[in-house]
């Protein structure tokens, strides 16, 4: 009996051992041949400026080939994006700037105006294998906030000459880009020093900068600072940007700064999501998107907000500087609503939208609770949610998380749930 | 069984950044020069044929210096740059007048001019804007023409707790050194 036992227990051990190496290979693997340990990899690197936001993170300033073996950079070329891809394409895929704008085509650093990462990047391999013959194995997209990030862990850097830190490293990019013309050598050179160091830093660096660097890469994946699409890595899919489509209610803010140039680390974002439930499971919602504009110039951007199917737009009021729209657009799942607002320097415009949803929420005769998934746009450093949940009448709330006011930098689920008056 | 387990914990702590914090450093520590040039605010130092004096020193909320940079800033056509700071930190400008004392053409970058403050961090500069021959001349070639003399307005971005004393051109033999008042 006790030996039954001894091989029972020893089998047991044996086979959670295996259980949990198994789990853990799989994504080692993954991980291990992103690196170019199996083989070498070649990717598509974008540098995308969010002081300048467009739909997928920013605007595309440089674009880079890095090919990894072993975890190290072996090879690496950077470009100034309008002066290496100066091909126009046609924008695929759902989106609002074609039907708002009635233009289907854009250069090819315009491009990335799709509602997340991972829907605009196999569109930009295909686009920049169609331009320059160059075929990649994935995409990766680094925004400043993420440079900035990493540049705390590698400390200073001397590059071309000059000292380069993560509080003047944004300002210093666009400085080079602005004095250059054409092919803007200085910028890409000093990019491309950056870049190196900072694979250096990570490869060679101590065990705390090391650690450093993996928390980094992790916080500004979940921020959708960084972000990587390749396909069948099963690892790295959470960081591909894609937005998600829950079940329940949902909010999903996509800014495109028009003209507006570097303006977008002025402006201060808010979302104001006020939602009366019902009992028979649908809502009536009204959000407001603020725009504080800190610049000394004036802002102008397409404002989009994608909400649950069936949304049926009931109002809209704004206190912009000026406004054209509202323009919806009616998806199997989502609808997405968008305006162009202009506001002026050193003034908060505002755009508010009532909207009814149809039955789709938990409820039942005495209790139902309701979730609101907040989710933040690519590049956006932080903004402000204000969130109100008015269950439906006889009821009142027990549970409520984040309800009210909070800053976030990620996405923000809001919870509540309700029982019947007694 | 036991190492198994140390590894898979030891992993997990470590996927959440818990263990081995590294400190950010988004500044050096300046060291001076024993050749260094000292001189006060609206003061002039001259080390390798450069002549500097720093006229002022304010916050880029400063609606004076906020008009001025302005000014300049669409003068450059460079791109606009935000003069709100993000949180925790602070924007000043520092306006200096840089002077080619020498008989011919001298290289000079606005980068390296630093800010240095009490407790001896060391803060190099962002952005400049400027007249048009200052953005001919030091912004786009780097280079001081024979007989340049010009107004530059700086950029720094500094941890709001900062209290500066000293702007620094650091890329003469004789690294000139401006205390602020």
């Amino acid at each position: 009996m006790d030996a039954d036992r001894t091989y029972l227990a020893r089998y047991l051990v044996i086979g959670v051992v295996i259980i949990v190496l198994f789990a853990l290979l799989f994504p080692v693997s993954d991980g291990l041949s992103a690196l170019g340990v199996v083989r070498d990899k070649t990717y598509l690197l974008i540098l995308q400026d969010n002081s300048e936001l467009q739909n997928t993170g920013g605007l595309m300033d440089c674009i880079g080939v890095v090919t990894v073996h072993d975890g190290a950079i072996k090879d690496l070329d950077i470009y100034y994006t309008s002066a290496y891809l100066n091909g126009t394409v046609k924008l695929e895929g759902p989106q609002s700037i074609s039907a708002f704008f009635g233009n289907e085509h854009a250069a090819v650093y315009f491009s990335n105006v799709q509602y997340d990462f991972a829907s605009f990047a196999p569109i930009m391999q295909a686009n920049f294998y169609n331009e320059t013959g160059r075929a990649v194995d994935g995409t990766i997209a680094i925004d400043s906030t993420a440079l900035q990030a990493l540049m705390n862990v590698t400390g200073p850097v001397n590059a071309s000459g000059q000292i380069i830190t993560s509080l003047n490293v944004v300002d210093q990019l666009h400085y080079y880009s602005g004095i250059a013309s054409g092919e803007r050598a200085p910028l890409t050179h000093l990019l491309s020093e950056l870049a190196l160091t900072i694979s250096r830093t990570a490869l060679e660096g101590t065990i705390p900068q090391k650690l450093a660097f993996l928390n980094v890469v992790r916080q500004m994946g979940q921020e959708k600072h960084i972000q990587i699409y390749l396909a069948g890595n099963k690892l790295l899919q959470s960081f591909n940007g894609a937005w998600e489509r829950p079940d329940g209610d949902f909010i999903y803010a996509l800014d495109t700064n028009l003209g507006s140039g570097k303006a977008d680390f002025g402006v201060d974002r808010g979302i104001d999501s006020r939602v009366t439930l019902f009992a028979n499971g649908s809502s009536r919602s009204t959000v407001t998107l603020r725009y504080a504009n800190n610049n000394w110039w004036d802002y102008n951007v397409l404002s989009t907000i994608i909400v649950p199917p069936g949304a049926q737009l009931t109002r809209v009021n704004d206190t912009a500087q000026g406004i054209e729209g509202p323009l919806v657009q009616n998806y199997t799942d989502f609808t997405a609503i968008s305006a162009h607002l202009g506001i002026s320097a050193g003034a908060t415009g505002t755009v508010t939208y009532a909207y009814t949803l149809p039955k789709k929420f938990d409820t039942g005769s005495s209790t139902g609770h309701y979730n609101l998934d907040v989710q933040k746009q690519a590049g956006v450093t932080h903004y402000t949610l204000n969130a109100s949940v008015t269950p439906p009448a006889g009821t009142k709330l027990i549970v409520s998380k984040n309800v009210g006011s909070g800053t976030y930098t990620d996405d923000v689920r809001v919870e509540s749930a309700y029982v019947k008056k007694f | 069984m036991g190492i198994v387990l140390c590894c898979i914990i030891l992993t997990l702590f470590i996927l959440n950044g818990a263990f081995f914090t590294h400190p950010s450093t988004n500044y050096l520590t300046y060291v001076e020069s024993p050749s260094a040039v000292h001189v006060g605010m609206n003061k002039n130092a001259t080390a390798d044929s450069i002549n500097v004096r720093v006229n002022a020193l304010t916050n880029a909320s400063d609606p004076a210096t906020r008009d001025t940079w302005v000014r300049y800033n669409v003068e450059t056509k460079l791109d606009n740059t935000t003069l709100a700071p993000p949180q925790g930190l602070t924007h000043l400008v520092a306006n200096i007048t840089i002077t080619n004392t020498g008989h011919s053409a001298i290289p000079c970058r606005y980068t390296d001019f630093a800010l240095v403050a009490r407790d001896g961090s060391m803060y190099y500069a962002n952005y400049a804007v400027g007249d048009n021959e200052c953005y001919k001349n030091l912004l786009v070639n780097q280079t001081l023409s024979r007989g340049f003399s010009d107004e530059v307005y700086i950029l720094f971005s500094v941890p709001s707790t900062t209290s500066v004393t000293a702007c620094v051109y650091s890329a003469s033999n004789s690294p000139i050194v401006v205390s602020i008042a």
